[in-house]
């Protein structure tokens, strides 16, 4: 099992909710009006009157084979739009309850 | 969740409330009535006291100054003033606008219950009188007639004014001149003499031969009779049979001594129609509260079905109808509302360049400008002027907030996102912005709520009308704007290119101007970020420059309508007979019909009326020898000369017809005619022949001075009277008194009513009195029989003498004071001039210390009404400065912003200069306006230039940038605005120059400001943000 968290300018919700339905990904965790800023290019996106754009996290617990899949479809959305900024981070589940 | 998620996951929700505004809207507006102005009580309430046989003197000093003195202390009093003439006093109380008038008259009537025991015995009790509006006509109908005009007065009584009455809001109909069937009976004096008869004893016989009377019933049989004498006379005939008395035994007829005509009463009054045509007048008022455009419209249909069941030879022509200017003015203003949205229209489709966004935005302005229809119903008010002003200038400003929104839910869609989040994440991320700008337009216009005075009746209503359209407006662009662009907008991957040719060039030009648009102004900021100096200086040249053309730019209260009527009043020698003035009548009206082509119709009016106790309130003067003549012209964009031109030309003409004593012209109606006589200089002072010199002199001053029109001076001269002095032991001895002679001289000279002849259920009076050709010398009057109770007969003169002698006809007081004063229109040149001129001449001249001058009329009202609007100046840029202080959190930042405040003045004077318009309330409304609308733009480009330089742009690079991107958008909120207010200011039909004025100064300082603002603004910002810097690198 692999977590992926995704995290995205909140303009492209939609796009991410059909990723996830595609793939036939039910759970996930969402925080929604998350700030945050990229290491070297994009927008800050802070809620503020400078940077008024916000985030959104999508947190995913997904066997490892879809894995790639979903990192494929990122990967397309970061293509269409790429000024919005999206980011995809995985790593291993040790334990689950 | 917010109003923008809320709208676009609820479309149902949104197109629902929205339809909602607009049918209520829709309904509100098809039961909105109309009216020029806003609804304006007059605050004047008037004591009307009668004492028969007072003189003007006598009133002054027992009613006039007792009843003053009572009611001087009632509260909210504004001034006092009185006119007083034979047997009449006028008290009448000026209170603030905006007064309880209803408590003011409670409080009038408490004091007057004081007065009244120190008011003379004989008397009458005072009536408390309230002057409105709806005492002016409505209507008035000129009807005129060949071959039934004997019988005029009945036809018009039973077949047109009893349906009126019937109609919904008509007040009273009542007709003015027309004849007056009267059975005359004019007594022979030397036949009168001969048979030793008195005309009041003829008079008796008659009332005693005119007579039915029941006298019971008597049974006869199985029947009941009524039994009556009957002994009405049932022609004017049978009159002459009956007997008057007996003379050596022969029987005397009445047609022994007298001529009996059945025919029409003397008039006193002559009216006359379309030059001298035989008629009537019918004045139609209103009842209190009534619609005048609803009651005149139904007046005038119902005239229509009436006119068919009239004989042929009867015509019925309007003379005025004060509705017609009304309608006129207000589709004419709605018509430049169209226009407005024309204009808008093409600015937003050149700015934006996609059909969509463009269509969105367009959507606010309908519910915005509907949803206002609303307010005004349910706060009770009409569409007028004021009103749909109010419309055509927050036209511009509605789509203001929808084009920032849709702006950034564009650059989402650009960006990649879907229309549906762009649109909710887009408007939410720049709505609390969209409402502080709101807020600034909101904090100039409502304090307007806050003005007293007359002003502020006018402009209370833009003040709550324009804040209720932009807050409809800002809600709008919260929700509907979101939820249509969620919709409509396509986003990037579904958008297809332009495939018609000729729109591709055009988008591709269109887009290429704004692009080398930029770009120029990319190079200008350079410049100008290289030359500060420089700019600092021009632009305070300018705006220097422009505050020394102030003096060259006139001051007048309200601007002159060309309402399509002028009324000429004129007087003649004081005594002129009525025969006399309307001659003088007759020769005025060939001059309009052989030099006035434009006039449509005319009526004249000359002498008395028998109701004449209303007319000294309204402050006309009657007499035999005043006339005036109505007249009605096409309309304003169907002729060459405005009515101002053919005033002037008739006064140059009638200074030709000799006899003329005093002309007054005017041309004014509705709002102007609320200040009173353009020109109003009071001369204070106990001793009227003290007043009278200075006033005589302040009129000669006036008279030469350029501009003034029909200077006078508001007291009328003194009559001609013939006093019949009688002398008490001559009267002794011949067993006469002084009550017996004055009424034989009455019943000779004035006439005596019999009694009443009845025929179809009507009455007319049997009127006794010598004919015209024995009243027309002192000899005869000297001559005139008297019977004395021995029944001798002596003459007049045995008894009396006549004299010869003038009495002052008026006396007039303000605030307590005896006050001549001088009254005069104007044309051709500002009232602020021509004050200024006065003011000067009054100053240098020698005033006694007893007398003091004061200022009323127009000149009042605008110096009240500035000084209002200085007041709401200041407390809008202060208002303006606090929103925008805590909108950027900063106390410098909105400092720099205001400095784009003073440029829209020298736009306001520039353009009022260039046009020539004087300053009057519109345009100085625009510039109060202005704040709002000017500081919207600095407001725009300063945030912008926060933003970069928060995001780690250095000042200079990002002023060039902000400056750059944010071109289009000021330029875009600018244009809208202004060419919104354009048609305003190039309106040319009825009742433009109310709102002409406003449009040009809003014109005038939004342009100015504008470009000063896009140029000075960076220009200030990059200089005190420097200094701010080095002085905190040295703290």
């Amino acid at each position: 099992m692999k977590a992926v968290m995704i995290v995205y300018n909140h303009g492209i919700t939609e796009e991410v909710d059909e990723a996830l339905n595609k793939l036939n990904i039910k759970g996930f965790t969402r925080f929604v009006d998350v700030h945050g800023q990229g290491s070297d290019k994009g927008e800050p996106h802070l809620g503020t009157h400078i940077w008024p754009s916000k985030n959104a996290v999508v947190i995913t617990v997904i066997d490892d084979n879809l894995v790639e899949s979903l990192l494929e479809k990122v990967k397309e959305i970061n293509a269409e739009a790429e000024e919005q900024g999206i980011h995809a981070f995985v790593w291993s589940i040790e334990k689950m309850i | 969740m917010t109003l923008p998620e809320i709208s676009v996951k609820r479309p149902v929700l949104t197109i629902i409330l929205y339809l909602a505004i607009i049918v209520l809207g829709l309904v509100s507006y098809q039961r909105l009535s109309i009216d020029l102005l806003p609804e304006i009580e007059i605050p004047m309430i008037s004591v009307l006291t009668s004492y028969p046989g007072a003189t003007a003197q006598d009133i002054e000093i027992n009613l006039s100054k007792k009843i003053e003195t009572g009611l001087s202390s009632v509260s909210n009093l504004k001034k006092i003033t009185s006119t007083s003439i034979d047997n009449v006093s006028a008290v009448t109380l000026e209170f603030e606008y905006g007064s309880n008038l209803d408590e003011a008259a409670n409080d009038i009537r408490n004091a007057l219950e004081l007065v009244k025991r120190n008011l003379p015995n004989d008397a009458d009790e005072p009536i408390i009188f309230k002057f409105s509006t709806d005492m002016m006509p409505i209507v008035m109908l000129g009807i005129t007639a060949d071959e039934s005009y004997i019988g005029l007065n009945k036809l018009v009584e039973d077949k047109i004014a009893n349906q009126l009455k019937r109609l919904p809001g008509v007040g009273t109909v009542q007709n003015l001149g027309g004849p007056v069937r009267q059975i005359s009976i004019d007594i022979d004096p030397n036949k009168l003499q001969a048979f030793n008869l008195t005309t009041s004893g003829i008079g008796n016989v008659l009332a005693g031969e005119n007579l039915n009377l029941p006298a019971g019933s008597i049974k006869m049989g199985r029947i009941e009779y009524n039994v009556r004498t009957v002994g009405e006379f049932t022609s004017a005939k049978e009159m002459g049979k009956v007997v008057v008395g007996q003379q050596a035994g022969r029987i005397v007829y009445l047609k022994d001594v007298a001529t009996v005509r059945d025919t029409l009463e003397e008039n006193t009054r002559d009216v006359r129609l379309m030059g001298g045509k035989r008629g009537l007048m019918l004045m139609i008022q209103k009842q209190s509260g009534a619609n005048t455009v609803d009651v005149a419209r139904e007046v005038l249909a119902k005239i229509e079905t009436i006119k068919n069941e009239l004989p042929s030879d009867v015509s019925v022509e309007k003379i005025m109808d004060s509705s017609e200017y009304i309608v006129d003015s207000i589709s004419n203003l709605s018509e430049t509302i169209l226009y407005a949205f024309v204009f808008v229209t093409i600015v937003l489709l050149v700015f934006l360049r996609k059909w969509r966004a463009a269509v969105i935005v367009l959507l606010t302005i309908p519910v915005s400008l509907i949803g206002a229809f609303v307010y005004l119903y349910f706060s009770g008010n009409t569409l007028n002027i004021i009103s749909l002003s109010s419309l055509a200038i927050a036209i511009g400003m509605v789509v203001d907030d929808a084009i920032v929104i849709i702006e950034n839910v564009t650059r989402h869609v650009e960006r990649g996102s879907r229309p549906r989040e762009a649109a909710i994440f887009g408007s939410t991320e720049v709505g609390l912005a969209v409402m502080a700008s709101t807020l600034t337009i909101v904090a100039v216009f409502f304090p307007l709520v806050f003005i007293t005075g007359l002003s502020g009746i006018l402009f209370r209503q833009l003040g709550f009308m324009v804040t209720i359209t932009i807050l409809i407006s800002l809600f709008a662009a919260l929700t509907i704007v979101p939820m249509l662009s969620s919709k409509l907008l396509a986003s990037r991957k579904d958008e297809k290119p332009i495939k018609n040719k000729a729109l591709k060039t055009i988008d591709s030009s269109l887009g290429k101007m704004l692009d080398s648009l930029d770009e120029f102004y990319k190079k200008v900021l350079i410049w100008v970020l290289g030359h500060k100096g420089t700019t600092i200086i021009i632009s305070v040249l300018i705006f220097a420059g422009s505050l020394a053309l102030i003096p060259l730019v006139g001051t007048e209260f309200m601007p002159k309508s060309d309402a399509a009527s002028l009324t000429i009043s004129m007087e003649l020698q004081s005594g002129t007979r009525l025969e006399e003035t309307s001659a003088l009548v007759a020769k005025v009206e060939d001059i309009i019909k052989r030099d006035f082509p434009e006039v449509i119709y005319f009526s004249g009016r000359a002498g008395t009326s028998t109701k004449g106790f209303s007319s000294i309130i309204i402050g006309q003067s009657e007499g035999s020898n005043i006339a005036s003549i109505m007249i009605r012209t096409s309309k304003k964009d169907q002729r060459e000369r405005s009515i101002f031109n053919m005033a002037d030309s008739f006064r140059e003409k009638l200074s030709h017809i000799p006899g003329i004593k005093s002309l007054t012209i005017s041309t004014s109606t509705g709002a102007a005619m609320m200040g009173g006589a353009p020109i109003a200089v009071d001369v204070v002072g106990q001793d009227l022949d003290e007043t009278e010199g200075i006033a005589n002199q302040i009129k000669e001053f006036m008279y030469n001075l350029k501009g003034t029109r029909d200077v006078k001076l508001n007291v009328t001269d003194p009559k001609p009277e013939l006093q019949v002095a009688l002398n008490r032991e001559k009267l002794a001895l011949n067993g006469l008194n002084t009550a017996m002679v004055a009424n034989a001289i009455r019943n000779n000279i004035y006439g005596l009513t019999a009694s009443k002849y009845r025929e179809l259920g009507d009455e007319y009076n049997i009127f006794l009195r010598y004919p015209p050709n024995e009243r027309t010398s002192i000899n005869q009057i000297e001559n005139l029989p008297l019977t004395t109770p021995m029944g001798g007969i002596i003459k007049l003169k045995d008894v009396g003498r006549i004299v010869e002698k003038y009495s002052p006809s008026e006396v007039r007081r303000k605030n307590q004071e005896r006050v001549i004063t001088v009254v005069s229109d104007i044309e051709g040149r500002p009232l602020g001039d021509v004050t200024t001129d006065i003011q000067n001449y009054v100053n240098k001249m020698y005033i006694p210390s007893s007398v003091t001058i004061e200022y009323g009329g127009q000149i009042e009202q605008q110096s009240d009404s500035f000084r209002d609007l200085g007041l709401l100046l200041l407390l809008s840029i202060i208002l303006v400065y606090m929103v925008m202080a805590a909108q950027f959190e900063s106390f410098l930042d909105p400092f720099i912003v205001m400095f784009s405040v003073p440029f829209a003045f020298t736009g306001v004077i520039i353009a009022l200069l260039v046009t020539g318009f004087p300053i009057n309330i519109m345009s100085l409304l625009g510039a109060v306006m202005l704040v709002g609308i000017v500081v919207k733009n600095a407001i725009v480009l300063v945030d912008y230039i926060n933003i970069t330089r928060a995001r780690n742009i250095p000042l200079y690079e990002a002023i060039i940038y902000s400056g750059r991107n944010r071109l289009r958008p000021v330029l875009m909120t600018t244009l809208t605005t202004l060419l919104g207010t354009l048609p305003l200011a190039m309106s040319k039909g009825q009742g433009s120059e109310m709102w002409q004025s406003l449009g040009i100064a809003t014109i005038g300082g939004l342009f100015f400001s504008s470009v000063i603002t896009l140029v000075l603004v960076p220009v200030l910002y990059s200089i005190f943000e420097t200094r701010i810097k080095q002085k905190k690198e040295i703290d």
